[in-house]
């Protein structure tokens, strides 16, 4: 029955358009809409089969007349997807509702190359501006949390820090393993934090060979391609208003850890007890400590000195006796009243405020276009006294000075202000470490002897330095400070001055060639600034010190292009495209570095190097890095349906030898619009699109880093001794060390059902790397025990899965949904051969058919009930309690690496009339992750150091509990609480990524008020975290470990945007 | 408009083929704060910057317990009884008190001597090759000779028991050339044998009498120096006549210090006793990794945070300190505090003190003539007592008038007493662990019936103070060459090192 219909109406629509025929010309009207209703200006709609159409006009209406035959318009805008429409009716107004192009279709140019989805070979992800908008991000990377084949990192709370990027897998050892970015065309080498977000037109990512290959030589890692807003043709310039604050908050909850004073000197009596009774000082765990043990505890812990929180009699501290504990169960004298106990965690931790402003205005005619915005954050971090400010500006213009001539000119400048502190995992001014760490029995401010705080003579309660002898205090962790007033006298500054501008000039000549060469000028300043102050602290010593460096880099690129796109014989007729480019370019980065450091302060109110009356020491040095390369780049097409693509590529480094430093890089794709062929016009009524592709290609990388500007020589560096020059043995070199390959195979589907109401993609992939730069460790008593060589070959495979459909569809109420998943499996294919081990670091392995970042470690076996021992299994099947040998290599097992199994995103956006939520989850299943932090609370060696523990360590062994799941407490065992499998946890985790809710208000309201158009806002970031322990961030680090840096943190953000 | 045009095709191909041209330099370049193998030895100037770098390598600093020799120093002290940490502090150099660092492989002191042998490999590679006069080349040799002893001797005193106990057993590997090969371990016998050849060498290279010019100053390695280093190495080696030979020749241009500079701070280089040192420049100390922030609690470093270094109580209490008694006064009494007063504990040490308040600059002593005439006081009891009775008084005269060595008469009573000066005028300068391990080949040392302070064989911690607040104070190894004594091979040696065999 249903197909009787369908053969109807086909009749039908086939007598309709033989009456149209009939007729000569006809007038069609129409307006176009964006997906809020808001009619878009200077939409190209063409008819299709024909060179003619209009444009629309500023409120998105057009006309235009179809001459007979035609009934097909095409309309295409920026930013939305490309529409067909049949004009069945045109003597009723067309309303075309365009939508967005945050799926996969919409082109995207850049200086003259075109990534066109529809002809693309390989394999690109793209997030538009509207998807920008939905999260109130500052870093512009963050925006890419949901694309298939990349992981962020969580990227820390220090507001303007950066995530990292990986994409489909860790493809280097050494080598920088972020992917590319190329900011309008060209390698962007500042820092991600100084791009406004609301600036970016779009961000993709380019994860195949094709694509990637002409973005520079160095697009091993993926390429994240940055284009940024132009102006555009329209009557009236546009402008956009968006003004946004809200709050951020610790995202991260506390571990559990003992936070009771009285729990802590009974965890701390009972290691001493422990170690009184293994070294004979008592001959039953039961007995009482005998006086001089006991003197031991008291000097340590409490009194002597310690601190003492509790009073007897309202003795105060300095009076109580032993009589405060009891000295067979370490428990508190039921008499003795708490004093005081101070959290130091909420003395640290603020909610901070989060302002964000931008405006911008754009237009453009025939002859020229602008883009011009104003941007201001001003983030507070989370931590007291940490924050970021940022300013940006940004200028584009495009003009055309002959109909074959075009010049332009891109601008950008940035000034940040960053306030931080030291995340130094084991310092005592870190302040992670420190809120962590602290003995409950040690308070943020200074008590005298009775428990009250003291005040200065101004009225302030004075800190607590730890080092108070009129009090009889000495605190056993970090004394001479105190965080809380550190992060006030101490300052950590950096500000830096980015500037960017592209020129260009462009012109056309022998009909089918342009020519056009660009420069590109970066200029970034970074200016450190650490204070240490002279009352206390590492400061005080030396009456105050500043260190300050200024980091100036100037970066240019200076590149040649011609582009030959036949149009005669074969390429007349439209059905053969070919485009041929050559390019030419040469980037040169100069990085000079002064810095000088400067003691003797005479008051606290000077900062600066001149107040500073002692030098200790200055210096200045210039760094350069070359990279010359030559590309040859085809295109071709056949009827929009055969896609071929090849690139080949010539890059030189600087980093490398004469005899070594070029290298020679290739790579083809085809494409298949499979329907698009007349075979398939059966299934054209449920499949809009299915496109096979495939492409491979080699590519190089060298970008290691500033250590290694010449990776290739061997040399030593100054070590004067006193004042005569001196030089010291630095390190060896090679001529032969060469740039690190990376070959990629990528072949996928893209498909679109019901008129692409369901849209997506399936890619395969392997990605393999060779000769793999790395430092490979020999020998200390060679002397320097490393040089940097071509060491191995690596292989990264994987599947990744893009679906977004239109789950429901009315009038007023929409449901979309977008789901990525990605799958990918790393492992070393080659280490020299096979032979070749590397440990990089305690707890994991590099060798050939592991993963990278493979965790070897010691098997724990559990607690010996005789002795509380912790043991660890040998190869051999036995246990020992010896951590020495359990942590040689032989005995040590492969525990997993950190890399998940499946890693993805779902968004689900709701759509009521002019009501938008939408869901951002984050998940990740399957890996590895080691939780130092944890083991760090878990140290009964580090006894009378001062640290708390994790509550879990009160489930000790000791006499009483030899059942116990914990080993023994004790003092100065290091055979206890080593790196272990112990500490492993699953580092599978759920994770609401994003929550934002808007509004925008109906047209008619806005005629009144003269907008364009007018939205609020609510959206939340990192809202809630489900993983395997509370407390551990698992999406800190790549590599499944964690220290004690800034927290991630929460954000809540309220705006308004307005169009004028 | 075609002609402009093909002026624009023209001016790209121009540029693409100009750029193509001149591509070989663009990609040449060079550091500014490195300098390439191929040029640091071209002159003897080159090699001259090569050497002062070793001297450099000294006090270099890498971390809060690594800063080259003198935190090397504090090791071998902490891991004797004499010095007794007061409390943790912020954690430096505690796992060394009990042995754990040591134990577990610590790297530091075995990486930190490869780089002499490193450099000075290198340098020798080169310098026959460099242009300059041979006499600065034999004077840069006869240093880098004497380098590669210093870091073998070092080495043995760490990672075997003394060349006496069994000079069969395995020492640390030799290189005669730059390689990124590990080696084997080499016999103690022929670890020595090596050590005296280069000695043997730098004499021969810097005697002035071969026309050796004079040091520029003190960091430099002159004759004296190689006989100060010959005199420690005989003296382990038991070679008692060529010990005192050594030592004497050692000693001759720097005399004792008078009292007034024992109680300067030993801040100074040019205290007339110091036969080497090095100068610390306020920018070449990052001031709280520096011996001084562990040392001095008035420097406001780490000393001042509870890691005081105090003497063992007892060793302290045994210092005549009664000018009324016949025993009299010895003014070394007076460094170390007697009581608990502001910023000092009870104990804690005055002897190292920093040189100007609120900065860290300071000298540094690496040998001094008042170790070299123990080593000959030490060395001339096994052959002449009335010898070494004179050597004694001569030191210790300057630090109590009343001393007198009279009363030690027999060879054993007289090596106790020896040693136990030697114990209060060295502490803090490295030698108690390494003379536990020298002492354990010494059949005098076991005895225990003399008068006064006793010397075991072995470590005692619990007798030497009671100053009980940190943990690994009570450490004990009652076998004098137990393997506990040793320090294991770090982890890196013996997972790249194929050839390497780990300490028991």
């Amino acid at each position: 029955m249903k197909k009787m219909l369908l053969l109807l109406a086909l009749f039908l629509s086939i007598g309709l358009q033989q009456s149209a025929m009939a007729q000569n010309e006809t007038t069609v009207t129409g307006r176009v809409l964006d997906d809020q209703g808001n009619g878009i200006p200077g939409v190209s709609v063409q008819i299709k089969g024909t060179h003619s159409g209009a444009n629309t006009d500023v409120d998105g209406n057009f006309m235009l007349k179809l001459p007979e035959g035609h009934d097909v318009l095409v309309i295409k805008s920026s930013g939305f997807e490309l529409q067909e429409v049949k004009v069945s009716n045109p003597s009723q107004p067309l309303v075309v509702k365009m939508e967005p192009s945050n799926k996969t279709l919409g082109t995207i140019s850049v200086y003259g190359q075109k990534i066109d989805p529809r002809t693309n070979t390989g394999s690109v992800s793209t997030v538009t501006a509207k998807d920008i908008e939905k999260k109130p991000i500052t870093n512009i990377v963050k925006a890419l949390d949901a694309t298939s084949g990349i992981q962020l990192t969580s990227g820390g709370g220090q507001p303007g820090s950066d995530p990292q990027m990986l994409v489909r897998g860790v493809g280097s050892l050494l080598a920088n393993n972020s992917p590319l970015i190329v900011v309008d065309g060209v390698v962007y080498s500042g820092s991600m934090s100084s791009i406004n977000p609301s600036d970016v037109a779009s961000i993709s990512l380019l994860k195949d060979a094709t694509a990637s290959s002409l973005y520079g030589a160095r697009g091993a890692g993926g390429v994240v391609l940055i284009t940024t807003k132009k102006g555009s043709k329209s009557d009236k310039p546009q402008i956009n208003i968006d003004a946004q604050t809200g709050f951020v908050s610790n995202f991260l909850p506390q571990m559990d850890v003992i936070s009771d004073p009285a729990e802590y000197y009974k965890m701390s009596f009972l290691m001493l007890r422990n170690w009184a009774y293994k070294n004979g000082y008592i001959s039953n765990a039961g007995d009482p400590l005998p006086s001089n043990v006991m003197g031991i505890y008291w000097d340590q812990v409490i009194g002597g000195r310690g601190y003492n929180n509790f009073s007897l009699n309202g003795k105060g501290a300095i009076e109580s006796s032993y009589n405060l504990i009891d000295p067979v169960t370490g428990d508190v004298n039921p008499d003795a009243k708490l004093m005081y106990h101070e959290d130091w965690l909420p003395e640290l931790q603020r909610t901070g405020l989060r302002q964000q402003y931008n405006v911008s205005t754009s237009n453009g005619n025939d002859k020229s276009n602008y883009y011009f915005s104003l941007g201001y954050n001003n983030d507070q971090g989370i931590v007291q006294y940490s924050s970021f400010q940022r300013v940006t500006s940004k200028l584009n213009v495009d003009a055309h000075i002959t109909p074959w001539l075009t010049t332009g000119l891109d601008v950008y400048g940035v000034y940040e202000d960053t306030r931080s502190f030291t995340t130094q995992s084991n310092a005592y001014i870190n302040p992670f470490f420190t809120a962590q760490m602290m003995a409950p029995i040690y308070p943020v401010h200074l008590h005298d002897t009775l428990g009250n705080i003291v005040y200065g003579p101004d009225g302030t309660a004075l800190y607590d330095m730890g080092t108070n002898m009129q009090y009889n205090q000495f605190r056993k962790f970090g004394a001479n400070t105190n965080i809380v007033a550190a992060l006030q006298a101490d300052d950590h500054t950096d500000k830096n001055y980015s500037f960017r501008g592209i020129t260009y000039l462009e012109g056309k000549f022998l009909k089918d060639f342009t020519a056009r060469v660009d420069y590109t000028l970066e200029f970034f300043n970074y200016n450190n600034s650490v204070y240490q102050n002279m009352l206390f602290g590492d400061g005080e010593g030396v009456d105050g010190i500043i260190n300050q460096s200024a980091l100036t880099n100037t970066n240019y690129t200076f590149r040649q292009r011609i582009v030959w796109e036949p149009s005669f014989g074969p390429f007349a007729s439209g059905d053969n495209t070919l485009a041929l480019t050559l390019d030419h370019e040469n980037n040169l980065m100069t990085q000079q570095n002064y810095s000088l450091v400067r003691s003797g302060f005479t008051d606290p109110i000077f900062q600066q190097g001149d107040a500073a009356a002692v030098d200790k020491g200055s210096g200045s040095s210039i760094d350069q890095l070359a990279i010359e390369s030559y590309l040859a780049y085809a295109t071709y097409d056949f009827r929009k349906k055969y896609f071929l693509k090849a690139s080949i590529r010539r890059d030189g480094s600087s980093r490398f030898s004469p005899s070594a430093r070029w290298g020679n890089f290739w790579s083809v794709g085809a494409g298949w619009m499979m329907s698009e062929e007349n075979f398939m016009s059966s299934t054209r009524d449920w499949l809009s699109e299915l496109k096979v592709k495939a492409s491979y290609g080699i590519q190089g990388k060298e970008d290691l880093g500033s250590n290694y500007y010449y990776a290739w020589l061997p040399n030593y560096y100054f070590s004067p001794n006193a004042t005569t020059p001196g030089y010291l043995f630095n390190t060896y070199g090679s001529n032969d060390l060469h740039w690190e390959g990376s070959y990629m195979f990528d072949a996928g589907i893209d498909f679109g059902f019901l008129n692409n109401r369901v849209t997506g993609s399936v890619d395969y992939y392997r990605k393999g790397s060779y000769d793999l730069l790395y430092v490979k460790p020999f020998a200390p008593s060679t002397g320097i025990g490393a040089i940097l060589s071509n060491v191995g070959s690596m292989l990264n495979s994987g599947v990744e899965l893009t679906v977004n459909a239109d789950i429901l569809r009315t009038r007023d109420f929409t449901w979309n949904a977008e789901l990525h998943l990605s799958h990918n499996k790393n492992q070393m294919t080659k280490m020299q051969g096979d032979s070749l081990v590397i440990y990089p670091n305690g707890v994991t392995i590099l060798k050939k058919g592991l993963a990278r970042g493979t965790f070897f470690l010691p098997k724990y076996a559990g607690v010996d009930p005789k002795t509380g021992d912790e043991l660890w299994e040998l190869a051999d099947g036995t246990d020992t309690n010896d951590y020495n040998v359990a942590s040689l290599p032989e005995n040590k097992r492969i525990m997993g690496d950190p890399w998940p199994d499946v890693e993805g995103a779902l968004i689900n956006t709701f759509s009521y009339k002019n009501i938008s939520l939408s869901v951002q989850l984050n998940f990740a299943i399957g890996g590895k992750f080691y939780d130092a932090n944890y083991q760090l609370l878990m140290q009964p060696s580090n006894a009378f150091s001062g640290q708390t523990w994790s509550t879990d360590i009160i489930d000790s062994w000791t006499p009483e509990n030899t059942d116990a799941s914990l080993p023994r407490l004790g003092i100065g065992e290091a055979s206890i609480g080593g790196a272990s499998d112990r500490f492993l946890i699953s580092r599978t985790f759920l994770k609401i990524q994003n929550i934002n809710l808007s509004y925008t208000l109906p047209e008619r309201w806005l005629k009144r008020a003269d907008f364009r158009s007018a939205s609020v806002f609510v959206a939340a970031d990192n809202v809630y975290l489900f993983a395997a322990r509370k407390g551990v961030d698992v999406e800190t680090s790549f590599f499944g470990s964690n220290s004690l840096s800034y927290y991630p943190y929460r954000t809540v953000m309220f705006g308004v945007k307005l169009g004028l | 408009m075609k002609t402009f045009s093909r002026i624009l095709l023209f001016s790209t191909s121009a540029l693409l083929l100009g750029m193509g041209a001149c591509k070989k330099s663009f990609l040449d370049r060079y550091p500014s704060d490195r300098v390439p193998l191929e040029d640091a030895f071209k002159t003897t100037t080159g090699c001259r910057a090569a050497l002062e770098g070793m001297h450099s390598l000294m006090y270099k600093a890498s971390d809060d317990d690594n800063f080259g020799q003198m935190s090397i120093n504090l090791i071998n002290d902490l891991m004797g009884e004499d010095m007794v940490m007061h409390d943790a502090g912020a954690g430096w150099f505690t796992n060394y008190v009990d042995y754990t660092t040591p134990r577990n492989g610590g790297a530091y002191i075995w990486s930190y001597y490869y780089q002499f042998v490193n450099n000075a490999n290198e340098l020798l590679a080169h310098i026959d090759n460099a242009t300059g006069p041979q006499s600065e080349k034999d004077n840069i040799k006869g240093q880098v000779y004497f380098y590669l002893a210093y870091a073998y001797y070092n080495l043995s005193l760490y990672y075997q028991h003394s060349y006496m106990v069994d000079s069969t057993a395995l020492g640390v590997p030799i290189y005669h050339a730059v390689t990124q090969e590990g080696g084997p371990r080499a016999p103690l016998t022929q670890l020595y044998k090596e050590i005296t050849d280069d000695l043997d060498k730098a004499v021969s290279l810097l005697d002035p009498a071969n026309g050796a010019p004079q040091r520029a100053n003190k960091s430099e390695i002159d004759i004296d120096v190689v006989h100060g280093l010959y005199a420690r190495v005989a003296l382990v080696m038991q070679r008692w006549r060529l010990a005192d030979q050594m030592a004497g020749l050692a000693r001759q241009n720097y005399p004792y210090m008078s009292t007034k500079e024992l109680l300067s701070g030993f801040n100074n280089w040019q205290n007339s006793s110091w036969i080497w040192g090095s100068h610390i420049t306020e920018d070449q100390t990052n001031h709280v990794w520096s011996f001084i922030s562990h040392m001095d609690p008035t420097s406001g470093g780490y000393a001042e945070i509870g890691g005081q270094k105090l003497i063992n109580k007892t060793l302290f209490n045994l210092i005549p300190h009664d000018s009324n008694s016949a025993a009299g006064y010895d003014i070394r009494y007076q460094w170390w505090a007697k009581g608990d007063q502001d910023p000092y504990f009870k104990f804690s040490q005055k002897k190292f003190r920093i040189q100007n308040p609120g900065t860290f600059s300071l000298d540094v002593c690496y040998m001094r003539s008042e170790e070299m005439g123990f080593i000959q006081a030490e060395a001339k009891a096994h052959f002449d007592i009335p010898g070494a009775q004179a050597q004694l008084e001569e030191i210790m005269k300057i630090r109590n008038p009343n001393y007198s060595a009279a009363s030690f008469t027999s060879q054993a009573a007289l090596l106790h007493e020896i040693w136990h000066q030697r114990r209060i005028e060295l502490w803090g300068e490295g030698f108690r662990y390494s003379d536990l391990q020298r002492c354990a080949a010494i059949p005098e040392a076991s005895s225990s019936d003399y008068s006064g302070f006793l010397f075991y064989q072995g470590l005692h911690r619990e007798n030497s103070g009671g100053q009980d607040a940190l943990f690994g104070n009570y450490k004990t190894i009652a076998d004098p060459v137990a393997n506990t004594f040793l320090f294991r091979i770090s982890g890196g040696e013996i997972n790249y090192n194929p050839n390497i065999v780990q300490n028991p």
